[in-house]
């Protein structure tokens, strides 16, 4: 038989092959090199070598594919195929070893280089043998040869491995509860798949279409996917999916402009493609590092909002301790000052005895300060506890009235108390002692100090399904910016230090919480600046 | 210093592909040991080829 076929030059030029053969197996090379040259670098020793093998393996089965489509010689056929299909498997473990390495993040064990030697033994035996490439087809002028069950056997050592790292993924899918982990093992796996099937749709496709030249494409896909690989990896540490997924997404544009102003003949689409890949160039750049900055001011956000709840726990617990301190040395010296006044340690001269009095009562309020405080602190921990029982709030509040009624006598004040008749008992379901104290007590003898001349009247009625209680004053009023602050921690009114200097501000802070842990309303209206104002809490009935 | 021992693993790999395509280089180039075929009735079929597997070390 005469075939016309060229005699290639140094393996590799000649006329023999279509010009998208170069086009397809150059880039690919040129591309597995400058990965190489840029992972060997940045990425880790363990995925490095698998990398390695994948790359190094690559590079040869594509120069050995170039020789067997430019070259004539039957010697070279014979001895390049037979090479090309040895290195083959080592490509798919060298991929199937870098997902293992990055799944587990570990070197890989004794036992799976074995694994990966004993499933290479039966291609080295067969290669040798000529069961790879069993001969020569000179039935026509392709340049064939016959390929032999080491062929095939290199086909199932690829199937398997293909089959393993799906069935892996999806255990570690069903198993790995952090979102994203399996992110990380998804794109991983898509990647390495993709890899495979660049390869695979290379190779076989033109088996089945008959177009052996279009398939090359896929030749290009194999090292853009091993890039993809090398970046998820080189990202490992911080890896952040939305940076990844435009990264990716900018790349594949670029790739896909790139690719039209070389497929395209059209003049005016050329021009169209060209314009759209300078517009796309300043876009592109914009978009990722707009994104990595965004991304990168959250990570720090979420770093210093962690740290500021460390800070604000440990200042918790020192303002706790300090707290404690204080009321208790306050406490002390109460049980001493009031010892000094009631004449326990001997008699007193009236002189001393006023200001141990005063003393006596600053320090009582001091601690009752303190208290509050640390009151507060505990209710916004939640660490206080709450026995409920049923009372009858009546009873309650006439008790509270008639406690501060001293109080109000003292600064010349009205204090009227009114319930009108439920028909039955006042009866709600609470923790009757803290309602009592820190709820009602305190907006009575909130009112009281706010109110320097007239009246406060306390109410309770029934209505519309609810126990109402409310404490109107005629006293200096709130304004409408002292409102958004007055049930918050520490929230004083803008002057109400002037009217009462030991305000601490955590007084209606405690009978919110309080009010509406058992399942009460609390709030309060005004009319304005000295227009006095009305406390109203309300329960279900 | 000690080396690691993937080294030891990298080198029989190596060395195994280093002689299987040593010997197909010289099986090819030196002693031209492969058949030519001008049709696919003439080729071994999967069985004959199995058979040589098996008893290569006999060969």
């Amino acid at each position: 038989m005469m075939c016309e076929w060229d005699t290639a030059q140094f393996l590799i030029f000649s006329g023999n092959g279509e010009p998208l053969i170069y086009y397809s197996h150059v880039t690919s090379i040129l591309i597995f090199v400058a990965l190489l040259g840029f992972t060997f670098r940045r990425l880790k020793e363990w995925p490095k070598n698998s990398f390695r093998l994948i790359a190094f393996g690559y590079i040869v089965w594509l120069f050995c594919d170039l020789i067997l489509w430019a070259n004539e010689n039957i010697d070279h056929v014979i001895f390049f195929w037979t090479v090309l299909s040895m290195v083959e498997p080592l490509i798919f473990i060298g991929a199937y070893a870098y997902f293992l390495q990055f799944t587990k993040n570990k070197p890989l064990s004794l036992q799976v280089k074995w694994f990966f030697f004993i499933l290479l033994i039966p291609t080295l035996v067969m290669g040798p043998l000529g069961l790879t490439v069993i001969g020569f087809d000179f039935s026509d002028c392709d340049r064939n040869a016959w390929e032999g069950i080491g062929v095939y056997y290199g086909y199932f050592v690829e199937a398997l491995l293909l089959l393993l790292i799906i069935v892996k993924t999806v255990v570690r899918l069903v198993y790995t509860k952090d979102n994203l982990e399996r992110i990380k093992l998804s794109m991983v796996s898509l990647g390495i798949c993709l890899l495979f099937i660049g390869f695979l749709v290379a190779n076989f496709l033109a088996t089945f279409t008959g177009d052996y030249v279009t398939s090359q494409y896929g030749h290009v896909a194999v090292p853009i996917f091993a890039a993809f690989l090398a970046y998820i990896t080189i990202k490992y540490e911080s890896f952040e999916p939305r940076i990844l997924l435009i990264d990716t997404l900018v790349v594949a544009l670029f790739i896909l402009l790139s690719s039209l102003l070389f497929v395209d003949n059209a003049s005016y689409q050329i021009y169209a493609n060209i314009m759209a890949f300078i517009i796309m160039i300043p876009l592109g750049y914009t978009l990722v590092t707009g994104i990595r900055k965004e991304v990168r001011t959250r990570k720090q956000l979420q770093q210093l909002t962690g740290e500021l709840e460390v800070t604000n726990e440990r200042q918790e617990v020192l303002m706790h301790f300090i707290g404690h301190e204080v009321k208790g040395t306050l406490a002390k010296d109460s049980g001493v000052f009031a010892a000094i006044s009631e004449g326990d340690l001997g008699p007193v001269p009236e002189a001393i005895k006023t200001f141990v009095d005063r003393a006596l009562v600053e320090s009582r309020v001091g601690a009752s300060s303190v208290e509050n405080i640390l009151k507060a602190s505990n209710l916004k921990k939640g660490s206080v506890t709450y026995t409920k029982e049923p009372f009858d709030l009546k009873e309650l509040v006439a008790g509270v009235v008639e406690k501060v009624k001293v109080m109000a006598e003292q600064k010349g004040l009205a204090l009227i108390f009114t319930a009108e008749e439920a028909g039955a008992l006042y009866t709600i379901n609470g923790d009757k002692a803290k309602l009592g104290d820190n709820v009602f007590r305190n907006l009575v003898e909130n009112s009281i100090n706010y109110t320097p001349t007239g009246s406060v009247a306390v109410s309770l009625k029934k209505e519309n399904g609810k126990f109402i209680f409310a404490v109107k004053d005629t006293g200096i009023g709130i304004t409408e910016e002292d409102k958004q602050r007055l049930f918050t921690e520490g929230g004083h009114g803008k002057d109400s230090q002037k009217v009462n200097a030991h305000s601490t501000g955590y007084g209606l802070f405690i009978a919110k919480q309080i009010t509406e842990a058992n399942g009460g309303t609390i709030r309060a209206e005004s009319e304005g600046e000295g227009k006095g104002s009305t406390f109203t809490v309300e329960f279900p009935v | 210093m000690s080396k690691p021992r993937r080294d030891v693993f990298v080198l029989l790999v190596l060395s195994a592909y280093i002689l299987a395509i040593g010997v197909t280089f010289v099986r090819v180039y030196v002693y031209h040991a492969y058949p030519i075929y001008s049709s696919q009735e003439e080729m071994p079929n999967i069985a004959e080829q199995l058979r040589t597997l098996i008893y290569w070390p006999l060969l």
